[in-house]
């Protein structure tokens, strides 16, 4: 075969897994090349919110918060309905302080001081970037690339996973300067992969022919807070080399996306951090609230799509201290402002006199310290809803995430359908994975899993003998 | 027609429908009191009924809601209608119900499209819709179109577009400023512009945002950074525009690195080509200066050599001896004009002058007798030069002879 170029390890897709099974492999050998191919580099990651679940870390220690990764496995079991591959999730729920701290100390990635408690989560366990954005760890990782030398080339597109005469991974066929989406538009060349290819290529959320296949309840109306390259053709690649697919029907939407604006925008934040743990989930029709707030995603989505619900979160002057993203939503018209609560429900078109009743209820379990109905955890700085102004966002479920994909063993190797073994050379880390989350994905995993399994996927590349 | 009936019946007990629906917008917190709701009440009241009537089956036209709002609504105003039609709606509902017509499903049917109908007219901003074209075909500058040209426009046009709003934020970003700084829009949108320079470039910006007057436009180079924190010339040109009051800067970025490398390339190459210059120029100036040595050696050489062997051919009487100097003469002359042919040769230099003459009448064939009768020396003196001579060439010990040697060089 004829190859147009040589590197010791390929890697494709440039979000967290795929910079970060870079930044491992140039660690121990001496070319690595990072192929992209959008125009831009980080994909997903780079405008996700920056959400770092760990278990066990310093904050939490500080906040004397108790937890452990068996709590964190626990709760991912959890949420995904036991349809998780445990020892794929156990691996990310031990390594992820490790892995936290790797990027603060390695990568230099500055986060906020204060823990957040994300729905389906036991305990306060998420760190939030300074910039309430994934960019403030893909630049860190981008700067740590260029410093070690790992070329990112750009509108590259994957076009065909090349195998050898035993089907061990050998390289890829790519199309340079690329112009999404012109599936025509490049040059076909080969780059030959000394060690292994890493497949770090994301989700396929923005799919809507794949995922209406997959997902038939998901069609093309549902809007999705994705890019628009989390397309499926890398995914097809990997199965057609042999890849086992794994849960690929397990489409995760988001529940607190904003009907105001498209894409995850600033309001997913907004309802994430402010809107559900310190205020209420309203049914617009009667005012009432339906559903444990800081329940996992799946959950509030399901309850929020029945019987063609349509839902506002509120927050009050206290509980939106804890949105960061606050002053944005508030530009883009996303999170509107009211001096009462009347007001608010006049320009939401909820009936008041329910409403108000509704956070009269709310606010006296707080005071009383009763417990919820719908069993939402009442932790203690949770205040009763009293300070006006108010605050409420409309809210409406987007496509997020692909919890299904390729299957892959705890060395981040891919494994062949046929024979339940390992494919030679092939590693995949990130959201082209399955298994790990199951049913459902808690809010803030997936930064730890790309990085944790990015970086066990990175190390074994580079640690394959040299082809001559 | 029951239809019929029934619009006749609603509109008597139009007095008891105004009735209940104040009751509802005071139980959703709404004063009716305050404002004058009652024509409001009349319009859409009427409005649905007209709808309604079987003299008139079509769903109401786009148009019709003008009605009610001659003005165009703001945004709170269109949702305060809304909420009105929406409340009366179901008043109206409830009296159909109560009029015994609740199982007529079919006009319960046609009663909420109306409202639906009305409700998307007043969201879509008081209805008004463009007239289509006699001819049917659809204008290029219908506004939507327009609208959505110019928007593939700004996106897809190969310079970098920012426009930064008055808290240096920037609130849209094309495609080809993504590709410059490496960034996602939704990376970009609401970024502090002044992140994407370094601090001089920032302090320039924030200049230029506060000088500016609309219409004018300026243009600075700076720094840009890409995502990656790598440093990058960059030229940014501003202007300025106002829209609803609010002022905003439009930013024509673009990245000068390729063009930068080029200019260092055409720098250096203007480099090397004065360089070359000054060499030429040095060179030149030697060549004057080897002209110069060499005719000044020549006249030495004349008055050194040849002019003292003339006289002596002139002072002397004996054949013999006019006769070797003639043979030298010869052999100056001839080595003068082929000089520049032979090899200079460094071991010359370390000879004494009467050295210089000894081989000059080796060179020219003389015996070591004719030498010695020439220059008025003893035989042995002679052979004692010889010796010296050879040791200075470096030609002890070996068989070369010293007349063949000095053939080839000046002396």
């Amino acid at each position: 075969m004829m190859w147009n170029e040589e590197y010791d390890v390929v890697v494709v897709g440039s979000g967290f897994a795929g910079l970060a099974a870079a930044i491992e492999a140039r660690k121990l050998c001496c070319s690595v090349i990072v192929l992209e191919k959008m125009a831009v580099p980080g994909g997903n990651s780079t405008i996700s919110g920056g959400l770092v679940a760990a278990a066990g870390s310093p904050l939490q220690a500080e906040e004397n918060i108790d937890d452990s990764p068996e709590l964190m496995l626990a709760d991912m079991l959890s949420a995904g309905q036991n349809y998780n591959h445990r020892e794929l999730a156990r691996i990310v729920a031990e390594r992820s302080t490790e892995t936290l701290l790797w990027t603060i100390n390695d990568l230099g990635v500055k986060y906020k001081p204060k823990l957040s408690h994300l729905g389906g989560h036991s305990v306060a366990r998420t760190y939030n970037t300074a910039n309430t954005s994934g960019a403030g760890i893909i630049r860190p990782m981008l700067v740590r690339c260029r410093e070690m030398d790992i070329p990112i080339r750009l509108k590259a597109f994957l076009h065909g996973l090349l195998t050898d005469d035993q089907g061990d991974l050998e390289g890829v066929e790519i199309r340079e300067d690329y112009i999404f989406p012109n599936r025509e538009s490049g040059v076909l060349r080969r780059i030959r992969a000394r060690k292994a290819v890493v497949l770090a290529t994301g989700g396929f959320s923005q799919d809507k022919e794949f995922r209406a296949i997959q997902n038939p309840v998901l069609t093309e109306q549902i809007e999705c807070t994705n890019h628009r390259g989390a397309t499926a053709e890398s995914l097809i690649l990997a199965l057609r080399a042999g890849a086992t697919p794994v849960q690929l029907s397990m489409i995760q939407l988001g529940p607190w996306a904003s009907r105001d604006e498209e894409g995850f925008g600033v309001g997913s934040m907004f309802s994430m951090l402010a809107g559900f743990p310190y205020g209420i989930l309203i049914d617009l029709r009667t005012g009432d609230r339906f559903v444990n707030e800081q329940a996992d995603r799946k959950l509030l989505v399901d309850a929020m799509l029945s019987s063609g619900r349509e839902s506002i979160a509120i927050v009050d002057e206290v509980g939106v201290r804890h949105a960061s993203t606050l002053e944005q939503c508030l530009k883009r018209g996303v999170v509107r402002r009211f001096s009462s609560i009347e007001e608010l429900a006049m320009a939401n078109q909820v009936p008041l006199l329910p409403l108000k009743a509704t956070v009269d209820a709310y606010n006296a379990l707080i005071e009383k310290g009763r417990d919820d109905r719908f069993g939402k955890p009442m932790p203690k700085d949770l205040q009763p809803m009293t300070h006006p102004p108010y605050y409420s966002i409309r809210l409406i479920s987007k496509v997020h995430h692909c919890m299904g994909g390729v299957r892959i063993n705890t060395r981040a190797q891919v494994i062949r359908i046929d024979t339940n073994q390992p494919i030679g050379r092939f590693y995949a880390a990130g959201e082209i994975t399955g298994g790990i989350h199951g049913a459902s994905r808690l809010g803030s995993n997936a930064i730890p899993e790309c990085l944790v399994f990015g970086r066990i996927a990175g190390n074994n590349a580079a640690l394959e003998p040299t082809r001559s | 027609m029951a239809t019929n009936r029934l619009v006749s019946q609603l509109k008597k007990t139009e007095g008891d429908i105004f009735q209940q629906w104040c009751r509802v917008l005071s139980e959703a917190g709404y004063d009716p009191l305050q404002s004058p709701v009652h024509k409001v009440f009349q319009d859409l009241f009427e409005e649905i009924l007209a709808a309604l009537a079987p003299a008139d089956r079509r769903t109401p036209d786009p148009a019709a809601p003008e009605a009610v709002c001659d003005e165009k609504p703001f945004e709170d105003e269109a949702v305060r209608r809304i909420f009105f039609l929406k409340t009366l709606t179901a008043c109206l509902e409830g009296k159909i119900a109560a009029l015994g017509r609740q199982k007529d499903s079919d006009l319960l049917r046609r009663l909420r499209r109306i409202s639906d109908a009305m409700e998307l007219a007043l969201l879509s901003g008081a209805g008004r819709s463009v007239p289509a074209n006699p001819g049917g075909t659809k204008s290029v500058l219908d506004p939507a179109t327009l609208e959505k040209i110019l928007v593939e426009i700004f996106m897809s046009v190969g310079e970098g577009v920012l426009i930064v709003d008055e808290d240096f934020e920037i609130v849209k970003a094309n495609q080809h400023a993504c590709e410059i700084y490496g960034m996602q829009q939704q990376n970009l949108i609401g970024m502090d512009i002044r992140l994407l320079t370094d601090e001089a470039g920032g302090l320039l910006l924030t200049k230029y945002f506060e000088e500016l007057i609309e219409g004018q436009r300026k243009s600075a180079e700076m720094t840009g950074l890409y995502v990656d924190g790598k440093a990058f010339p960059m030229t940014v040109t501003v202007t300025k525009s106002g829209y609803n009051g609010r002022r905003y800067w439009p930013l024509i970025v673009r990245d000068d690195t390729q063009r930068k490398t080029m200019e260092t390339q055409l720098r250096q190459e203007k480099r090397q080509i004065e360089e070359m210059n000054l060499t030429l120029k040095t060179v030149m100036k030697s060549i004057e200066q080897d002209r110069k040595d060499f005719e000044s050696r020549l006249a030495s050489r004349i008055r050194t050599a040849l002019l003292p062997g003339l006289k002596k051919i002139e002072m002397t009487t004996e054949a013999a001896i006019r006769k070797s100097y003639l043979a030298m003469l010869e052999e100056q002359l001839i080595s003068l004009t082929a000089g520049f042919e032979r090899k200079l040769d460094a071991s010359l230099l370390k000879l004494t002058r009467t050295e210089i003459e000894v081989c000059r009448m080796i060179q020219a064939g003389c015996s070591t007798k004719e030498i010695c009768e020439t220059m008025k020396l003893s035989f042995d003196t002679v052979q004692t030069h010889r010796r010296n001579i050879r040791r200075k060439l470096s030609l002890n010990g070996q068989k070369m002879n010293l007349h063949a040697f000095l053939m080839n060089r000046v002396l």
